[in-house]
């Protein structure tokens, strides 16, 4: 049976529907990237105060990463649609930061910007300043349509 | 110029089974209880539906387990893509109204 043109409009108009609800389901990637920007940051912080209280910054660093790795496997494992263009933003995130965060901690060791004698706040803001990728790409993700 | 009902699928003529498509040719994979709950219906109506597109060659079904849980994920395959891709272009000229254009000529 051939759809009238009403019928035709309604056919694609649910198909963009359908593209949308998958479009939502790619924006998790999002969560997942800032959860690893927080965690990547919150251990820069521990790091910063391990001379000061060792035992306590050393747990906490523990925590953060079994949390951050168990939390990001839940994430990962509770994604129930993806798009081609989701999971590739994803990855491009990931590899983007890896790449980024190799740099940072070049420069920052080449410079000396991390070395006994300087603050270790250093580490704090070298851990900002590498997971700016990833809070880009985790508003990237969250600004697509849909 | 080729009237675009030649390009219909009528495998997408059924609604549940065309929303099905559509959602599948926007995603690289979805598991079997989300376009379940997207498209609200039961777990047999679209096992069924499913089977059809399946039988056809449009959609891959692959089982597999997370612990003791199983899963069942759909894909699209390449066929399935390229025939809804003709069969949206098709709405689209009708749409347009192509429809009334060719059947006046």
């Amino acid at each position: 049976m051939i759809p009238t043109q009403q019928e035709a409009q309604a056919a694609l108009a649910e198909a963009d529907r359908a593209a949308a609800r998958i479009r939502r389901s790619d924006k998790q990637f999002g969560a997942i990237l800032l959860g690893i920007a927080a965690a990547y940051v919150a251990i820069g912080v521990l790091v910063a105060l391990a001379p000061a209280v060792p035992g306590f910054a050393l747990i906490a660093i523990l925590v953060i990463l079994v949390g951050a790795l168990g939390g990001g496997v839940i994430l990962l494992l509770r994604i129930r649609a993806y798009s081609r263009t989701g999971i590739l933003q994803f990855t491009v995130s990931c590899a983007a930061f890896s790449f980024w965060n190799a740099m940072v901690v070049g420069v920052s060791s080449a410079t000396r910007w991390w070395a006994p004698n300087q603050p270790t706040s250093h580490f704090t803001v070298s851990a900002v300043v590498a997971a700016i990728p990833l809070v880009i790409a985790a508003w990237l993700v969250s600004r697509t349509r849909g | 110029m080729k009237h675009p009902r030649h390009e219909l699928d009528d495998l997408f003529g059924h609604p549940v089974r065309f929303s099905i498509v559509a959602m599948l040719a926007a995603a690289s994979k979805i598991e079997f209880s989300f376009v379940r709950d997207q498209l609200e219906i039961s777990d047999s109506m679209l096992s069924k539906q499913v089977s059809a597109l399946e039988q056809a060659g449009y959609v891959r079904v692959d089982k597999g387990f997370i612990g003791k849980r199983a899963r069942t994920w759909l894909s699209i395959t390449r066929a399935g893509r390229s025939t809804f891709e003709r069969h949206l272009a098709a709405l689209r000229r009708i749409a347009g109204g192509a429809e009334s254009v060719l059947t006046t000529n």
